[in-house]
Order: structure tokens, then sequence, then C-alpha cells
């Protein structure tokens, strides 16, 4: 082989070697009628997302947030929430609060949570009045001024906490104390709003994760044991007397209130993923099979959407892969599907 | 629990730090690739169907470690996490890094608890040459150990501190400063008659850390700096042979390592806030025989090692009560091993080899369950050479593995068989098929198996089929300026071992569940040309195809798409101009892109990417090979176009840098 021939064959192999193009789609002027999904990506590849789902047209736009404000949302995004007109987006591994307007998608704010160089690991929000609770896994709860947009304090509780709510002026953490494994957590902080401070711990269980409170003040919150031998439980608390009145006995990983019930995930006997419907009023199981989940390969959230009175379950598939949300109706069956992003979790909901 | 995760794949992967450098250099000579001596029987072998780098080579190449070295050979497929010290693994045509064994001197590196060797801590200072080795018996490239030749492919690297040597006194040493504050000594000196050799030999590296880069995020290219990067090293060993008889060797040896390095970990946006380290104390002393006879009609190999790793990592700011991690891990791992062949009784070479390896892990870590592993290994084969036909070799591996953890036991048994036919030469005899087929396994690690939780005590190895045609054209002695070598191989693994999350995405598990198929097609051409003693080009280049692809489960949405860290197409296109002394050197890598995750959208691309190095370089002293001492000094600028590229997401490599080195050689 000449030499030229040499390097026209290694020419043609570099021109091979494909370029990437992009088509951006335009933005959105005004959302409605869809809803967005925070996607948690995987960790350590900064591919945290959020879909937008148009529900007139059934399309998706998988790079939202990317495309409505040129840069990316970064690594492992944990929970998303409308609050007033504002959604608050908290990204795990980037340690960042994202607040987007939620009219347009477009940034509000990139709120660092970056202390003296130490990553304070957001993990879940939650909103009273004006300010905004979020969990961090160094075992602090900030509080951000929803005006100001800057956090303006912080509240030691237990270790890495993760789930919180405010019932009776009262804001309830759940400590997991996941990074002491085995030798976890089994409290739940309770701060009082009006001093921004702890008042007591009350025990439940070990590993506590989700927590939620319902129509009544009834604070929910499940304990997810040791994934193995030590069973998932959910727990209620009087947030008045500030007293676990009651540990049910069934499995619960995950709960999301549905007016005056609460929808609770978990994993069957034969391990099969069911979605029970628990009723917050008698505090008792209506339907311990209450959505068909057969078209469902990996349900990984639950959520109620009381615009449209229906049932949204995502999908995050093999955790690898892109992912789905299927929409059940009221008698539990699936009535559509919309494709998203890498493991779907948290959804903010549209009017028609 | 995803924190414990990631920490179980820092934790495996060892080290995350800094930027390329280094530089070996001294003297350039005529390509001479595919010949490689066994100095004990004096006798040259041809290779030509394996991928074999010498150190004429190596120095042209100018390497920071064993991992920037295998990148220049075709079928190979680098991971780096980056810079100095930084894991890098390699995997051969498509199969996984853990399938490819790393053999120094003839004896393997493994680390039991990972399952992988970082080629980012083995230097190339000392490299007399590096071969790929996919089937040969173990009697070919001095001896092979068992462990190594059962694996899919075997890296079988061999140094100057560990060789007799013809020469009475020969020293090498070599500085460098570059980029990054990047220090770099190396010194070794061996003293030898005919009868015997000593050897002691030393490096020092060490490098500031941090490095900019440019990062895409969205469409927006953002400059960053890599942090927490500091590293430092040393080595130092001794060693020593002896040879009692005219064809019977020992040799004995220590070596000694120590690596400190922050682990910058990946560029996570908005969160640049890394602080974990991690120190690595490695001590490995062996003891070699090998043996002939006189009219060449047997020869054997008895060979033992031990190695003690001892790493510790420590996280200052870890969110657990204690308020850090410092985690302790201590590898202990011993072989002895015999290997041979001979051609008495019947008309046929007869091969044969077992060992015996038994490996220790004990941690600080209560998640582990202090595991141990015997490992027996033995492999019989027989060649057969027919003038008309051209060479035959079969072989059967067995091999038995029990595992003891506190409370669990589990053994293995695998026999695996491999066949090759290496057609005589034709057309000249310039031409040569090779066919091969050669099927292997990989033992799950400790990590994978006995880690609380992620770990999975019931998985089995993963399988690897090859089947592989080699067409080598290379013209005689006389009138070697031009080598080519296209290989076109189909692979499969089965049995993929695949971390997935099960339950939820906290809790994740090891699995046997992946499936891949390996298409593939690789060529490889050297050239070189003189101009009297003024000129000379030397060109070497390689071009890789891979089509790996997922064909785990039909119903999958990955079914058919490429997995995860598998370019398309790779190559490399080095040329090097001297002119009398004085010597230009162009190298480029490009890869095309991958994808971070086996689906294959956009949103998982990695994009492809051409690195460039440039160097000029001037030798004193005289010009011919029959020098006894040449100093040599080395400019260096690697990245030359500023290229902001990874080879793993958000693992972004260095921007330009530049390094400068003075070496010395004398014998």
């Amino acid at each position: 082989m000449s030499l030229n021939k040499l390097v026209g064959v290694l020419s043609l192999t570099i021109l091979l070697f494909s370029c990437k193009k992009d088509t951006i789609p335009d933005p959105v002027d005004s959302l409605k009628n869809g809803m967005l999904v925070l996607c948690e990506g995987l960790f350590q590849q900064n591919n945290a997302s959020v879909s937008w789902v148009d529900f007139s047209s059934n399309s998706s736009n998988l790079q939202f947030f990317d495309q409505t404000n040129n840069r990316q949302l970064g690594d492992t995004g944990n929970d998303m929430v409308r609050y007033g007109g504002k959604i608050y987006i908290v990204v795990n591994v980037s340690s960042t609060i994202e607040v987007i307007s939620a009219s347009t998608g477009k940034s509000i704010k990139q709120i660092s949570m970056i202390d003296n160089g130490v990553a304070k690991q957001p993990r879940s929000i939650a909103f009273s009045g004006s300010k905004a609770y979020i969990s961090c896994y160094d075992g602090f709860v900030d509080v951000l001024d929803t005006t100001s947009l800057s956090i303006v304090t912080r509240i030691a509780v237990g270790d890495n906490p993760e789930g919180l709510a405010v019932a009776n002026n009262r804001l309830f953490v759940a400590n997991s104390g996941g990074l002491n494994f085995p030798n976890v957590d089994s409290t739940v902080s309770v701060i009082d709003l009006a001093t921004n401070s702890e008042i007591q711990k009350i025990t439940v269980g070990p590993n506590p994760g989700d927590l939620e409170v319902d129509a009544f003040g009834d604070v929910y919150v499940i304990s997810r044991g040791d994934y193995g031998a030590v069973p998932s439980r959910m727990h209620r608390i009087n947030s008045t007397t500030l007293v676990k009145e009651e540990t049910f006995t069934f499995d619960a990983s995950e709960m999301s209130v549905m007016n005056d019930q609460l929808l609770i995930s978990y994993t069957d006997a034969s391990s099969n993923q069911q979605v029970a419907l628990f009723d917050a009023v008698s505090e008792s199981m209506v339907n311990t099979t209450f959505l068909n989940l057969s078209s469902v390969q990996n349900a990984y959230e639950v959520q109620f959407n009381a615009l449209d009175n229906h049932i949204y379950v995502s999908d995050a598939k093999d955790y690898v892969t892109t992912g789905e949300v299927f929409k059940f109706s009221q008698s539990g069956t699936v009535v559509s599907s919309f494709n998203v992003g890498l493991n779907p979790s948290k959804m903010v909901f549209f009017q028609p | 629990m995803r924190i414990v995760l990631c920490l179980i794949v820092l934790l495996s992967f060892k080290a995350f730090s800094q930027v390329d450098t280094a530089s070996r250099i001294v003297k350039v000579q005529s390509i001479d690739a595919v010949r490689v001596s066994i100095p004990m029987l004096r006798i040259r072998v041809e290779l030509p169907e394996e991928a074999v780098l010498d150190r004429g080579q190596i120095q042209l190449l100018e390497p920071t470690d064993v991992g920037d070295l295998v990148q220049k050979v075709s079928g190979s497929n680098l991971k780096s996490y980056g810079g100095l010290g930084g894991l890098k693994t390699v995997s051969m045509r498509g199969l996984g890094s853990q399938h490819t064994a790393v053999s120094v001197d003839g004896f393997t590196q493994q680390s039991y608890q990972t399952g992988q060797v970082n080629l980012g801590q083995i230097q190339t200072d000392n490299i007399e040459g590096i071969g790929v080795v996919s089937f040969r018996a173990p009697t070919k490239r001095g001896f092979l150990p068992v462990s190594a030749l059962i694996k899919g492919s075997a890296l079988s690297i061999s140094t100057f501190e560990n060789s007799f040597s013809e020469d009475s006194l020969s020293i090498r040493a070599k500085l460098g400063y570059g980029s990054f504050n990047q220090m770099d000594s190396y010194g070794a000196i061996k003293l030898g008659r005919e009868k015997f050799f000593v050897s002691a030999f030393g490096k020092y590296r060490q490098m500031d850390g941090d490095y900019d880069y440019k990062f895409l995020n969205g469409n927006q290219l953002e400059n960053g700096v890599r942090s927490n990067n500091n590293y430092q090293d040393y080595y130092w060993g001794a060693s020593g042979g002896v040879k009692v008889g005219p064809r019977s060797e020992i040799r004995v040896g220590i070596k000694q390592q120590n690596v400190d390095q922050q682990l910058p970990g990946a560029v996570i946006l908005y969160n640049n806030t890394a602080d974990e380290s991690l120190t690595t104390n490695d001590t490995r002393i062996f003891i070699d025989w090998k043996s002939a006879d006189r009219l060449n009609k047997f020869g054997r190999r008895v060979y033992g090692s031990v190695n003690r790793n001892k790493m510790r990592y420590f996280d200052p700011t870890y969110f657990n009560s204690d308020g850090k991690i410092d985690r302790s891990y201590q590898n202990d791992v011993a072989n002895l091993g015999i290997s041979g062949r001979f051609n008495y009784w019947i008309p046929a070479n007869i091969t044969y080899g077992f060992e015996q390896s038994i490996a220790r892990l004990t941690t600080s870590d209560s998640l582990f369950g202090a595991p141990t592993r015997l490992h027996s290994m033995g492999i019989l084969g027989v060649s057969k050479r027919y003038s008309r036909w051209g060479e035959f070799y079969v072989n059967v591996s067995g091999q038995y593995i029990l595992d003891q953890t506190e409370d669990i036991s589990r053994e293995f048994v695998g026999v695996n068989p491999m066949v090759s036919y290496q057609s005589r030469e034709f057309g000249k005899k310039f031409f040569r098929h090779t066919l091969w087929y050669k099927n292997s396994f990989r033992m799950p690690s400790f990590n994978e198996m006995y880690y609380n939780q992620i770990g999975n005590a019931d998985l089995n190895p993963e399988r690897a089929n090859q089947f592989n045609y080699q067409l080598s054209f290379i013209p005689s002695e006389k009138k070697k300026f031009i080598t080519v070598r296209m290989n076109a191989y189909f692979n499969r693994v089965q049995d993929k071992i695949v971390a997935i999350p099960t339950q939820n995405l906290f809790v994740w598990s090891i699995q046997n569940v992946g499936k891949v198929d390996i298409y593939g097609a690789d060529a490889n051409i050297s050239f070189y040309k003189n101009w009297g003693n003024k000129w000379s080009i030397l060109f070497l280049t390689n071009y890789t195809f891979q089509h790996a692809i997922d064909v785990t489960d039909s119903e999958s949405i990955t079914y058919g798409d490429q997995i995860a860290y598998i370019p398309m197409h790779s190559g490399n296109f080095d040329v090097n101009v001297t002119y009398k002394k004085s010597g230009l050197k162009i190298s480029n890598f490009a890869s095309s892109k991958r994808y971070a995750l086996n689906q294959n959208i956009e949103m998982n691309e990695v994009p492809g990417f051409v690195v460039s190095d440039i160097a000029i370089y001037h030798r004193f002293g005289k010009q011919d090979y029959d020098w006894n001492q040449r100093l040599k000094v080395q400019f260096t600028v690697k990245n030359i176009l500023n290229s902001s590229y990874a080879y793993v997401r958000s693992f972004v490599m260095p921007g330009r840098n530049y390094l400068m080195t003075l070496s010395y050689e004398f014998k």
C-alpha cells in the first residue's frame, strides 16, 4: 500500500466518526394541560432531567429543563413541588435548589446548597407560609424564604433526614440515619415553626423515609426497615399530642395523599408491586390491590392529580432506560401512558 | 443507600486522579514489532498473530502508563477516569476489563477484591516489551502463568529489572517536569555477567493536582477545575538471577509501591467539593525457576509469589454519626505454579500447567464477610505443526474455586476449551492465516459477591466465547518496512455481571443478567522508511471496529443497542520523523461517540473525540546501536488541540498540558 493510500484510508476513517446533531424545539410559552416530571437520572451521570408531557397532543419533551434554560439540571433530582407561582426542584448530588417559573419553566434562581465547601445534599422540600423547609443529608433542615429565595436559618435534626411535612404549625422530619446502616435512626423530629427549633423526637421504627400529612392533620411516616428481615411499616403520629398512635401491620414503602385517602405502595409476598387504598378517616385498609399494575414494569412514584381526579404512576423500568408514566382511573385501570426520562419520580400537574 | 453504592464504586475503582504526562525516552530504533526474544533460550520466536510493542516503540509512544500504551493496540478499548494514577482499565475485543489478565514478568497481577487491575498505576519506564496474548501455549512468550492463560486475553509485560543482560553494567535514569507541577524521576541499575544479574530500581512521581477542563453543560461550554487531585507515588525494588547450568535459571525479586492520592471523583455539575483520598501500599515478592534441555525437547517453569496490598480510603465529610469514613482493606494473595512443555514419546508438543492461588480480604469494613478464595487452575494442550498445513493447537483448562466467608461457602468448577490454527506462510511467505476459538470465564470479584446488600453471593462466573480470524502480512526480515495485521471476530459474553437496582433505586444488587454479542474487526499497519542515515519516518496506525450489542432480552428497549462505553470506531495514527539525532512525533487517538448507558439515545451520548500529542526530541551521543551511553531531551505537548473530552461521562480529561523530560541510558 502506498503512503498516499494509507493516508487516504485513515482520513476516511476519521471522517466516519459521527458528529452529534441537536434539534432543539421551541420553548413552551405557558405551561398548561400537561405535567412536568422530575427524572432523577443516575449518580455521577449529571443527567437529572425534567420531562414535559403535553396531554392534548400526548407528546413528551424529555429535555424540557435543558432546552428552556440552556443548561442541565445536574446530578440526581430528588424532589419537585409547586408552591405558588414557582416550582422548586431539589437536586441532591449537585446540591442545588432550582427555582423555576410555574408558568414557563424558566429558571428564576439556582440556590447552591454548599456550605463551607461541604455539599449539604438536599433531599426533600415542604412549605408553610412564606417559608420552604428542605431536609439536608448533613442532619439539618434549611429554611428558605420564598420571597428572597435565600436560606435564612438551619435547624439541626437527626442523621440523614428524608421526608418532611407541616401539620399544626409544626414540621415533622423523618430521620433515616441511612448512612449509619445497619445502625439506622428510627425517629421523627418535631420542629416548632414559631421558634425554628426541635421540640421533640418521636420514635417510630428503623430507617424512616416517606412522611405525609393527611387532611385531618395526622402524620404518617414509613419506616423502611433493613430491606430484609425487618419489614417496612407505616406509622401514624398525632400532630397535636405528638404521640405515635398506631403502627400498621401491612408492608408499606411509600405513600401519596388522595383526598381523604392514602395510596400506599408496597411489595407483596409474591414480590409483585402493589398500590393499596387506605382510608385515612377510618384508618383502615380499603383495597390492597387498588391499581392494576400489570402494564407497569417498575412502579416508582404514585401521585394523585386533583385537577383531573386521576392517579399517575411513574415506571422506572430497569432504572437504566428511559421511563414511562401511566395514568390510572379511579377504578384502578390504565387510561393512557406517556414517555418520560430516566427514573421518573415527582410530578407537577397543570390545568387543562 | 445510594451513597453506599457510590462508595463501593469508588473503592472498587480505587482511584480517580490526574493528568496525563510523563514520558519515556531513549533509543529510537528501527521497527521490530513482531519479534520478541526469550533470553533464556537465546532464540527468537516470531509472533505475528499477536500485537506486540517493544521498547523502541514504547519510547516512541511516550505513554504515561500501561493504560496509554494499551490504547495503541488494536482491539483494545480503554476506560480512563482521568489523570495520573487514576483508574484505567482495558477491555480487549469488547469482552470487559475483567476478562483481561495482566502479567508482569510472568506473574499475574490480581485484585480479588475488585477483579481489575489499575493500568494507571503500572508505569512504563522499565518496560522492555508488552504484548497482548489471546491464545498461545504456556511455553510461548516466556512462559505466561496459567492464571493469565485461562483469561479471555492477557497483557504480558517484561521489565528491565527482572531480565538477564549481556552487559556487565546497565543504567537507566529519567527526570521529568511538567504542567500541574508534575515531577517524575526514575532510576535503575543492573549489574551482570553471563551467569547472574542483580538490579535495583526506584521511581518517584508527584503532581499538584487541580487541572482545568472544559465541560459541555447543555449547549454551553463551561470552564472548570478538577480539584482534590494531588498525587504522589513511589516504588522501589531489587531483583537478582543466577543461571544454574547452561539452560536453567532462577530469579527472585521484591517490589514495593506506595501511592497517596486524592480522589477528585466525577465532575458533578454545580458541586465541586470532592475531598476523599486513598492510600495504597503494595508489596510483591517472587521466585521463578526455568529450565530447558539442550535439544529443546522440553522446558519447564516453577514459580511462586506473594502479594500484600493495603488500601485506606478516607472521606473526611461523610454524613454518618462519625462524620467520616476511614476504612482499611488488606488483600493478600499467594500463588504457586508449574508449567512446561515436552515433545517426548508422541509426535506433538504437549504443554501443561498448574497453578494454585489463595486470596484473602480482611477489612475494617463491617459490611464485608472476610472472604477467602482458593483457586486451582490447570491447563493441558497439544500442538502439532505440519509442514504442509501449518500449526494446530488445542488446549483444555480446568478450574476449581472455593470461596469462604464467615457464613458462606461456595464452589465453582469450570472446564474451558481453546482451539487454534495457524497456516504456514504463503504468497512469498508474506501472508499467514490464523484462526482461533477460545472459551473462558471470569469469576465475580469479592466486591461483587460479598459486599453487604450490593454483593450477591449467588453470582455465577461471566462466560465469554471468542471466534477470531486473522490475516497478517509481514514481509521477510530484509524487506520489512511494513507489517499489516487484520482481525475479524465474533464474541459472545453470557451471564454478564451487571449492577442493577432491585426493589428500588436504593437497593442495588449485582446480577448475572446480561448477554452481549460483539462483531469486531481491526487493522494494524506499521510502516517504516529511511533515506540514508539522515531521514527516517515511521507510521504506526490502527483502526478498531466493534459492534457490541445488547442481546439480553428481545423484548427490551435496548435490544440490539450498542452497549455502554464501547465505541463503534476507534483508532490511532502516529507519525515519527527523525532527522539525524532529532525527531518530531505526532500521536493521535480518535474515538467515535459512546453511550453512558445501554440505551442508544442522544441523552446518553458521550461525544467522540480526537486527542493529539506532539513531541520534539534530540539525542546526544552516538547514533548507531552500539552506543554505550545516550542522553535524550524531549518536550511534549499533550492534547495540543485543547480538546474537551472524557472516556467516562463526568470524568473529564485535562486540556493542553506540557512535559519536559531528560533521560539517560548506559550499557
